[in-house]
């Protein structure tokens, strides 16, 4: 499987939540490369395009932002989880995972049927 | 809520664009920064980790434009520009500006006095209870007068409306305290009264028997009439007026 996917409109957020949620506090560019390796380079995100996700978080509370220290010792805004933002991710990955199985079993169904 | 907050936000955003502009600038400078420096680490040149880290990035000036839009709303801060550059030509042309200012202040001015005067005059109400149904009733040229004989035909045959009345405008003279003097006066029908619902603050209106020949004649004062000739005083119900 060579070509990329395109991430869905909506799914970007609910990943950088996730990634927020097992890795702490984190820059835009660790999101940006952690969503890379995750998804085992099967996405193509363009770095840049984390930045709106982040931006669209941050103004309805799901995280908050801080300028701080990155391991290099150079400044990065970091952005962590909020109280809202942990729900709001249990809220999206439950949706998710029921829009899955939907899914699963309407495509098993179908291949069981033909 | 959550949309709610985001508004809020993004309403907020507006007074400080110069700041978060800045704060954006920086921060996808360090991502470049951090990026550039792990491709060194992975062993390529530096220019291929620059170009590299720029291209994984995209167009940084469209990233930076989508940022700007969705951090305020484009249209306000689109208004706000033209506002301001607005309020500077006029400052810039004062004289211009006042003359046209002055023209529209004007126009208004003329406008609203027209309308007043029109308004006084068709389309405000008679300060009579239910005015919106009092309609005005006239003939027309080419059938002669109208007496008081067509008006009891036509208040026999009337099913149109709830009351009819007849008025015709007219002067006398009349004389109180051996002095003669000249008044205009309305020679009613007794049901004209009905047609306005109003009632004389003092006495009686008119009866239907009163508009027979040969019955005295009756007459109700108008309120300054009756200050004027009898100084307001009661004792004018049932007194003579010799016209």
């Amino acid at each position: 499987m060579s070509t990329k996917t395109d991430v869905m409109q909506g799914t970007l957020g609910l990943m950088v939540l996730k990634t927020l949620e097992t890795m702490g506090p984190l820059h835009g560019y660790g999101i940006a490369r952690r969503l890379e390796q995750i998804s085992g380079n099967l996405l193509s995100v363009n770095y840049g395009t984390i930045y709106a996700a982040l931006l669209k978080l941050e103004q309805e509370g799901c995280i908050s932002s801080e300028w701080g220290v990155s391991d290099n010792n150079r400044k990065a805004k970091y952005y962590k989880l909020t109280r809202a933002g942990r729900k709001q991710l249990q809220e999206s990955a439950r949706e998710w995972e029921q829009t899955k199985y939907i899914l699963e079993r309407f495509l098993t169904l179908g291949e069981e049927s033909s | 809520m959550r949309t709610l907050r985001a508004w809020i936000v993004r309403l907020c955003s507006l007074f400080k664009r110069k700041q978060l502009d800045y704060e954006f600038g920086e921060e996808i400078a360090c991502h470049l920064a951090m990026h550039i420096e792990d491709n060194l680490r992975a062993g390529m040149s530096p220019e291929e980790a620059r170009r590299n880290a720029l291209i994984k990035f995209g167009g940084v000036d469209n990233i930076f434009e989508e940022h700007r839009d969705r951090r305020g709303f484009r249209w306000l801060a689109e208004l706000q520009r033209d506002l301001c550059y607005a309020a500077r030509i006029l400052w810039k042309q004062k004289a211009l500006s006042l003359i046209v200012i002055g023209i529209l202040a004007f126009a208004s001015a003329a406008n609203t006095a027209v309308f007043s005067v029109y308004n006084f005059l068709c389309i405000r109400s008679f300060p009579y209870p239910h005015s919106e149904r009092l309609v005005y009733v006239g003939t027309s040229g080419g059938y002669g007068g109208y007496d008081s004989e067509s008006h009891h035909r036509y208040r026999e045959e009337n099913r149109i409306f709830e009351a009819f009345g007849s008025y015709n405008p007219d002067y006398r003279n009349y004389s109180r305290k051996g002095e003669a003097r000249t008044t205009s006066i309305l020679l009613v029908t007794y049901d004209f009264a009905s047609v306005f619902q109003y009632q004389p603050a003092l006495g009686r209106g008119f009866l239907e028997k009163e508009e027979g020949p040969g019955e005295p004649k009756v007459v109700m004062l108008t309120h300054s009439f009756w200050q004027r000739e009898f100084g307001g005083s009661v004792s004018a119900l049932g007194e003579t007026l010799k016209t």
